[in-house]
């Protein structure tokens, strides 16, 4: 009876998990509505557009123009500081900025902003990692390129083929440099140099973009302090002298404007992704010979500001609608932008010669009217419950207590307010008191947006948390009864979940996951070597329980078993390094194979005969891969349907065996299953993995000769799985998934297969391990097969909570986009495919089905 | 985690001998006194030269390797009974008609034999394939002394250093024996200190390398946080102890009793492991190199494990024997 129950409760805690995962995800991984469609103008307040003042734009985009590169007195941008006998900031030729560049700052998130003018969603990034999705372009989106391209214009693009992939088909001449190699800091920019003294003197083009690479290859190579950096800031420099010589001098380039932004900054050791400040201050500069006129002057170069603040700091989304304003184009839908108001000051001379308005004032309101009408569509759209009517204007606004939206509510209000009360005559003072509602508006409304990208459904997360809480407190009493039987090593695993849990909370330790699983299980060494070493001379060893499963090894190795164990931890963890400190330090297969390559291959053909009955079909696999590569998808096929074969073979003849007699045979056919999908993982797993493989076999054996109990059979299994998936370079990092081996045998693209292959890649040696163990546990009766499954779905089940805990409670955490999520992901991964089919609906015994 | 020397594996006797019991403190005020100091005078060592440590480690660590030495010789042989000094044994005395051959060679049966026969194994039948072992190992160091140079100045200091340890003994006189007490301590500690250096460094060491010290870089580091951790384990179990096969067996399996030497011992490998823990944090502090934050635990660990083994835990092993089965658990309910 109580079996029966604790049985049910178990299930509905495994149906708990996949369940609180989806409803914290939806909570955690807002879904941002796009607007759909483009821009067009609209003739409604005031019946007139303000006119663009240029109609060709320069973008000089380079990474990592950080903004005390630019501005700083240790800079290499002389020219940008000091133009002839002036400086080109000095001079106002060149309006400097600071552009706030939010988390994550890498390039393509980056591009979307500064196009868009929308804040990039961390599911950007994920959906950035799977290459051959299209949906990432913007080819559909609502950008400045776009519109500019609708109205005619031809555009041009030299360098960072990013902006290929994110608009294809859309450049009329391109150059794209793949920023592969980053140990090339000069081919990379004179690819884009050697074209820009042609295109200068083409006309035809009306957007020019140059994205340069060095600074960005430098600063991940050697550093924001390296000797490299000030000559190619040099370079960079001259590069930006020559345009603006041919803007001062090229007839056709007059009303051109050149915009000079950074699209990230950088750390302190030169990466960048995170959002330190380094990263997040990029340099925007404005520059045109117009822009003398406005006469502002700024100090050049400028003292340097720890926090990299320089000038007027704006956000890097703003930089799409005061593009689409000067060039005359309406702002794109989805931009959060807001119109950066120094550069309002165009309209008041450039009203001088257009003759239709009598002052300047009606551009100014126009122009910010019109970005407020566009950020209002964007409120509307995210916020549809909420009115703006004029009519509906509520008393709330008198309160002072006014969440985000009500806030962007009663300035709008407020702008209707005034504009209303002005009336059709703007005189100075009335303008300018609109001008300041209308900023008011925006920022609040950019405020609102911008957060909104990154608002979470807090119910939603704390009843995904509760869920998965109930879940535990399901798995917690039938775990306890069974661990406080098994008391030191119940224990073990209590202490080994209480650290992971608290880990999670910290970002160094969640970045560096795999030394607490290599510590852990260095305590789990010595426990096994204490019990088992004990054991010996303890006298107890008439503790031999039922005969020892299937599994084929079985010497003793009482006495030395714990110190091999110790020696093949050891190993795999120097196999390959992970994480983000020491991920550069040497390991076996970064440092070794490559230089002892007979070794390598010595190792993987032991590893390959290493499954005896089976030599045929695996020496098949190496032949299969080395013949002709025309046929190498057939190959492949071929394999992967003999291994499957096999495996099916194995589960009948293992039905099969049950039915008939017991014993005789001296592979069981559950350990051809092993094998088989041991040769399997090999194929799915890294070339310099495979000797790795080796070692478990080791391991196991010894294992095997332990006789462990069930308990520690399972802790075993448990830390195995997690110590192998790191020691295979497995990570908490996105960018440490592996797809090398994800289109084995699969001629086109499909979603689930690769995914699924995605995934036995990367989780190999957990799931060999899952088998193994699984093996090793063959004698289990039901009810300890029962307790293997409660303690990992326990183990499981906290881990999530405290994932989810770190998830919520560090939501405002600055590296919760780069280490938080990322590990929240992986934690999916682990819980939704490694606990529940692999462990889980791996420990149902299949025969069973068949024998009905 | 244990320090283990190869002895075990050479006496593997087949018969499970009884252990010898935990070790007490010598009963008189000195040694109580300075047994209360000691751990406490280790730490505060540690804590005045810490920004040395993180300055400069391997010469820090080098430097201050003798001193540790001298203090653990001077706790040894203040607080703790050596090895053969039994109080209810006159077998002593025969073990020292085994004195024949040369000089040293007679003095480690000394040491060794009493040990042995008459303390260790007061009511059961002594282990002599341990017991002959333990001789020929003694025998093997005596005849190889050790050759590496930096280190064995410690015996010698640990001579030197007698006469300030004599002054203690007209109080130690007052419970034991008077005769010989200076040479029973003196060659105890000479075996302990020579061992420690030529057995329980390197496995240490090798320790150290097994639970993730670098193998291929900071050898000096990992080498002298061995040495470092090997003096605080191994010199008093070794003082104590001698080479007694069974207790080395215990050692090796984690298992002896608690008292203030194994406590040490295993709080300082415990501490050692949990020092790793600060080392993967992204605060770029220098202290958080290899091995510091490792000693630190180590000390730590000696300290915490020093005081639980000669208080609360005393005479507790650790043992780890599960209750039942799971049907049996099951069956149970």
């Amino acid at each position: 009876m109580k079996v029966a129950r604790s049985k049910w409760t178990i299930l509905i805690a495994n149906i708990l998990v996949p369940i609180s995962i989806l409803v914290f995800s939806s909570g955690f991984f807002p879904y941002k509505t796009l607007l759909t469609g483009f821009a067009t103008h609209e003739h409604t307040i005031g019946g007139q557009i303000p006119p663009g003042v240029f109609d060709k734009v320069l973008l000089l985009q380079a990474d990592f123009h950080a903004s005390d590169f630019v501005y700083s007195q240790h800079s290499g941008f002389l020219f940008t500081q000091r133009l002839g006998g002036g400086f080109l900031i000095r001079s106002g030729a060149a309006l400097p900025f600071t552009a706030y560049a939010s988390a994550p700052t890498v390039t393509m998130p980056r591009l979307k902003a500064i196009t868009t003018g929308s804040v990039p969603s961390f599911l950007d990034v994920i959906l950035n990692i799977a290459e051959a999705d299209t949906s990432s372009t913007l080819m559909h989106q609502d950008t400045w390129l776009a519109q500019l391209k609708a109205k005619g214009g031809k555009l041009v693009m030299y360098g960072d083929d990013t902006w290929l992939k994110l608009f294809p088909g859309m450049f009329h001449r391109a150059d794209g440099t793949t920023s592969f190699f980053v140990s090339d800091f000069t081919e990379v920019d004179n690819n884009v140099t050697r074209h820009i003294p042609n295109e200068l003197l083409q006309d035809d083009w009306s957007a020019f973009i140059m994205h340069y690479l060095g600074l960005d290859h430098i600063g991940h190579k050697a550093g924001p302090n390296s000797p490299y950096m000030i000559t190619k800031q040099h370079e960079m420099d001259s590069v930006v002298s020559m345009v603006y010589t041919a803007l001062e001098q090229e007839k056709h380039l007059k009303t051109t404007l050149f915009v000079l932004c950074g699209d990230h900054g950088m750390n302190e050791a030169g990466n960048h992704g995170g959002s330190s400040v380094g990263e997040t201050s990029p340099a925007l500069l404005f520059i045109s010979p117009k822009f003398q006129r406005l006469e502002t002057r700024n100090d050049s170069p400028t003292e340097e500001f720890s926090d990299l603040q320089y000038y007027h700091t704006v956000e890097q989304t703003d930089i799409t609608p005061t593009l689409a304003g000067l060039l005359g184009l309406p702002i794109p839908l989805n931009s959060l932008g807001v119109f950066i108001p120094e550069l309002l000051a165009m309209w008041d001379h450039g009203a001088k010669s257009i003759p239709l308005t009598s002052s300047s004032g009606p551009h100014r309101i126009h122009m910010l009217l019109e970005n407020a009408k566009q950020l209002l569509g964007a409120v509307k759209g995210s916020f549809p419950s909420y009115s703006f009517e004029f009519d509906l204007m509520p008393v709330i606004c008198s309160s002072q207590s006014l969440i985000d939206i009500e806030r962007v509510q009663c300035a709008w209000f407020r702008v209707l307010e005034t504009l209303n009360g002005s009336g059709a005559n703007h005189d100075s003072e009335a303008s300018s008191e609109i001008e300041s509602a209308l900023l008011l508006f925006l920022r609040n409304a950019q405020k609102l947006m911008s957060s909104a990208a990154s608002d979470y459904d807090l119910i939603r997360l704390y009843v995904g948390l509760s869920i998965s809480g109930f879940a535990i407190s399901l798995t917690f009493f039938p775990a306890k009864r069974l661990l406080v039987n098994f008391a030191p090593a119940g224990m073990f695993l209590g202490f080994s979940i209480l650290s992971y849990s608290t880990m999670m909370f910290a970002s160094s330790y969640v970045e560096e996951e795999q030394q607490f699983w290599y510590w852990i299980s260095m305590g789990w060494v010595v426990y096994l070597h204490v019990k088992y070493a004990g054991h010996f001379h303890g006298n107890s060893i008439q503790k031999s329980g039922p005969a020892n499963g299937h599994w084929p090894f079985e010497p003793s190795l009482p006495w030395f078993g714990a110190a091999a164990l110790a020696v093949s931890y050891r190993v795999l963890r120097r196999w390959n390094q992970t994480g983000q400190k020491f991920a550069a330090q040497p390991d076996i297969t970064g440092s070794f194979f490559p230089s002892h390559q007979h070794t390598l291959w010595a190792l993987l053909s032991l590893a390959a005969s290493d499954s005896p009955e089976l030599l045929g079909n695996s020496f098949l696999q190496p032949v299969a891969m080395l013949t002709d590569g025309m046929h190498l998808l057939y190959h492949a096929r071929m394999v992967l349907c003999g291994i499957s074969l096999l495996m099916i073979y194995s589960l009948y003849a293992g039905k099969a065996r049950e039915t008939t007699h017991k014993g005789r045979g001296k592979w069981p056919p559950s350990t051809i299953f092993h094998e088989t999908l041991t040769l399997f993982l090999l194929m799915q797993s890294k070339v310099t993995n495979i000797p790795a493989f080796l070692v478990f076999r080791v391991q196991i054996t010894i294992l095997a000769s332990m006789r462990l109990s069930t308990v520690e059979q399972t802790i075993t299994s448990l830390l195995m799985q997690y110590v192998t998936f790191y020691a295979f370079g497995g990570s908490n990092a996105i960018s440490s998934v592996d797809i090398s081996n994800a289109y084995n045998g699969i001629g086109t693209y499909s979603v689930f297969i690769v995914g699924a292959l995605t995934f036995i890649s990367n989780w190999a040696a957990p799931i060999w391990w899952v088998s193994a163990s699984r093996l090793l546990r063959s004698s289990q009766n039901r009810e300890e097969k029962e307790a293997h499954v409660t303690i990992l779905t326990l183990h499981m089940a906290t881990i999530l909570m405290s994932v989810m805990a770190a998830c919520t409670t560090l939501r405002t955490h600055l590296f919760i986009w780069t280490v938080f999520s990322p590990k929240y992901l992986y934690t999916i991964a682990w819980a939704m495919i490694n606990h529940i089919v692999v462990n889980v609906l791996g420990e149902i015994d299949w025969r069973l089905f068949m024998k009905r | 985690m244990s320090s283990t020397p190869p002895s075990p594996s050479l006496a593997q006797g087949p018969a499970a001998p009884k252990s010898a019991p935990p070790i007490h403190i010598l009963p008189n005020n000195i040694s109580k006194t300075y047994a209360l100091i000691h751990p406490v005078l280790l730490l505060a060592l540690l804590a005045l030269r810490f920004n040395a440590l993180v300055a400069d480690p391997v010469a820090e660590l080098l430097s201050k390797l003798p001193f540790l030495a001298l203090l653990q010789v001077a706790f040894v042989m203040t607080c703790l009974p050596p090895a053969g000094s039994a109080k209810d044994d006159d077998k002593s005395t025969s073990a020292n008609s085994s004195s024949s051959s040369s000089n040293a060679g007679s003095t480690s049966g000394v040491i060794l034999k009493p040990g042995k026969i008459g303390l260790r194994r007061k009511n059961t039948p002594k282990s002599e394939s341990a017991c002959l072992s333990a001789k020929l190992i003694v025998r093997l160091l005596i005849k190889y002394p050790p050759p590496s140079s930096s280190i064995p100045t410690h015996p010698y200091m640990s001579i030197n250093k007698t006469p300030v340890t004599q002054k203690a003994h007209p109080t130690n006189s007052q419970n034991q024996k008077k005769k010989n007490t200076n040479k029973k301590k003196k060659q105890p500690a000479i075996l302990s200190l020579t061992l420690t250096t030529l057995l329980a460094t390197p496995v240490l060491t090798i320790l150290l390398i097994l639970f993730g010290a670098p193998l291929t870089t900071h050898h000096p580091e990992t080498l002298l946080c061995g040495a470092h951790m090997a003096v605080l384990t191994s010199t008093a179990l070794i003082y104590v102890h001698g080479v007694d096969g069974s207790v080395w067996k215990e050692v090796w399996g984690a298992r002896r009793p608690a008292d203030a030497v194994w406590g040490a011992a295993l709080g300082t490998c415990v501490g050692a492991w949990f020092g790793a823990v600060p080392i993967p944090l992204d605060w770029d502090r220098p202290w958080q190199a290899f091995p510091i934050t490792i000693l630190v635990g180590a000390y730590i660990g000696y300290s915490v494990g020093f005081g639980l083994g000669r208080t609360v835990l005393f005479g507790k092993r650790l043992k780890i024997e599960e209750e039942g089965d799971v049907v049996e658990a099951k069956k149970v309910d």
